[in-house]
């Protein structure tokens, strides 16, 4: 994984597991890597992976069993919740971005119709 | 302790090595002059080698610590934890015991050659000699000893303390000369006669002040000197 | 916790400090790098508080101990320098530093050793620059201790090498280690370090959390040191 270095690198590889989860690469109920065995991975500081682990477990998307590991939550709707919410910030971003440059909303809808055909 | 003199006995593997075989090759030849009947040849190269060696042997210690001390490429052993003075000790007591041990078979080999040569010599050494010698071996041993203290104090004096002088060499020898005048005050102050030989009392005070300046180098290496 | 306290620490006179009043308190736990162009004090640090720098003045107190050669039995240290009698070979080198330290783990040297394919049989005189460096880190990595000091460990080190060091140096950051890393090398180790002290001339300019400074001013490490060194 290539990491942007001006942004934190817990919310990046947070951001992935969210992706990984909502794109089914991470099933329900699923035993994530040890903070060990993923720091040495990704290549980072383990406590950057604790620090993900304990923040992706404050959102209640994964939870941890002491001395077994941290597991996926197994509910199907906070999964959909998180893809929800992953499609509300794509698009958040999208229209701040559209604003920006000054291109109405009706434009962008007319483009991506374009687009979606080709 | 016993790890500190593994190496340092690791690290003189070469100067043993060349050491040995000069005194094997001198006695091989002075075995060749007697077998020619020219006695006087072979023990004088047997005690001219001999001699050189012991100066060789002595110079390269000095060199040695003075390298382990100096360069940054041979600290490994101030690393370990371990006291100073532990760490000097053992450098001088593998010196020490390589000197003796070199000093005595030089010594003895010496005799040896002079005994196959002239075998009705063996009246000649009367008692007398027999405990004027050993004494005669014991002083020596531990006036080198003492000598060796003094330098390893001067180089490590001159390390902590001088080490932004120009000229080491020069710098460690005039801190040598000041030491020993120094301590041979204290000696001689306390002492009235001067008959070395046979006031064996003397050496007292001599290994005193060897251990004191391996103390005080020890203490140094701990809480002065930078490595 | 803080585990390594140093306090006013100094070392030389009037304007050739190579430490001046340097003080900081080390948490237990956390890996920290000292960054800083040469000549600003870090081999100078991590030497004073190994202990073969003595200080002018101030003190350095390790799990509420003073400095000394004892305290080195929890300490472990690379120096950036040769340190290595060149007679010696790599396993005699290796027995002495298992048979002086008494949490060195001969087992776990040799694995790492085996791996970097050094020719442990061969006197150091015939080691490359490289292979000093790979058998330097690894006697540091074999220790287990609570503190760490390595100066510029990747200098000089090939790739897969280089690999290795940094894996083995993650998987010994538990709780009870605390990892001090020095190195020029910034966008090897900006993902390992979490707390950042830059150095010049023997004081602290800076004082940084890697997370927090991505955080709140979205720059890098590397985008920070351009800046702080006005270069």
């Amino acid at each position: 994984m290539d990491f942007k270095k001006n942004i934190p690198i817990y919310l990046q590889i947070m951001d992935k597991l969210k992706q990984d989860i909502s794109l089914g690469t991470l099933k329900p109920g699923e035993k994530l890597m040890s903070t060990r065995d993923f720091s040495i991975k990704l290549k980072v500081n383990p406590n950057t992976i604790s620090r993900v682990y304990k923040e992706l477990e404050g959102e209640n998307i994964v939870f941890t069993k002491r001395g077994m590991g941290t597991f996926v939550v197994e509910d199907e709707n906070i999964l959909q919740n998180i893809k929800n919410k992953m499609a509300d910030d794509l698009i958040t971003t999208f229209i701040k971005d559209l604003n920006q440059l000054n291109i109405s909303i009706d434009e962008a809808i007319t483009k991506l119709k374009e687009m979606e055909e080709d | 302790m016993y790890n500190l003199i593994k190496l340092e006995l690791l690290q003189r593997k070469n100067i043993i090595k060349i050491l040995g075989i000069v005194l094997v090759m001198a006695q091989l030849y002075a075995f060749y002059c007697y077998y020619n009947n020219d006695i006087n040849n072979g023990i004088g190269s047997l005690f001219i080698v001999g001699f050189i060696s012991m100066i060789v042997y002595t110079f390269s210690s000095f060199i040695s610590f003075s390298k382990d001390i100096n360069e940054r490429e041979r600290s490994m052993v101030f690393m370990v934890p371990k006291t100073g003075f532990s760490i000097i000790s053992s450098k001088f007591i593998t010196t020490f015991i390589l000197g003796s041990l070199l000093f005595l078979i030089y010594i003895g080999g010496f005799i040896g050659n002079v005994l196959i040569v002239n075998p009705s010599l063996i009246g000649d050494f009367s008692i007398e000699f027999q405990n004027f010698s050993i004494k005669l071996a014991f002083l020596t041993i531990i006036s080198f000893s003492s000598f060796l203290a003094l330098v390893y104090l001067s180089i490590i004096i001159t390390k902590t303390f001088l080490s932004r002088l120009k000229f080491r060499l020069i710098i460690t020898l005039v801190v040598m000369s000041i030491l020993s005048k120094i301590f041979n005050i204290i000696i001689w102050n306390n002492v009235e006669s001067a008959d070395l030989i046979s006031s064996s009392i003397l050496l007292i005070p001599v290994i005193a002040i060897t251990i004191v300046m391996l103390w005080i180098s020890g203490w140094l290496i701990d809480n002065k000197t930078d490595f | 916790m803080e585990n390594l306290i140093i306090s006013n620490l100094t070392k030389g006179f009037f304007k050739k400090r190579a430490l001046n009043n340097f003080s900081y308190s080390f948490k237990k736990g956390m890996v920290y790098g000292l960054i800083g162009p040469n000549g600003s004090g870090k081999t100078t640090l991590m030497k004073t508080i190994y202990g073969l720098v003595k200080p002018t003045h101030g003190t350095i107190f390790m799990n509420g101990e003073k400095i000394s050669y004892k305290t080195r039995e929890n300490i472990a240290f690379m120096p950036t320098e040769d340190i290595f009698m060149p007679d010696l070979t790599g396993n005699e080198i290796l027995n002495f530093y298992s048979n002086n330290f008494s949490d060195f783990s001969l087992e776990k040297a040799n694995r790492i050793l085996e791996k970097m394919k050094l020719p442990l049989d061969e006197k150091i005189n015939t080691y490359s620059t490289g292979m000093k460096m790979r058998l330097k880190v690894t006697l540091c990595l074999a220790r287990d201790v609570e503190l760490y000091m390595f100066d510029e460990p990747l200098n000089g080190i090939d790739v897969i090498s280089k690999d290795l060091i940094k894996d083995t140096i993650i998987s010994m950051t538990t709780e009870n280690s605390t990892l001090i890393i020095s190195s020029h090398a910034l966008n090897e180790m900006e993902l390992i370090l979490e707390q950042v002290i830059f150095l010049n001339e023997g004081d602290i300019i800076r004082d940084i959390n890697l997370e927090e400074l991505r955080h709140t001013e979205n720059k890098s490490l590397e985008s920070l040191y351009w800046e702080v060194y006005n270069v």
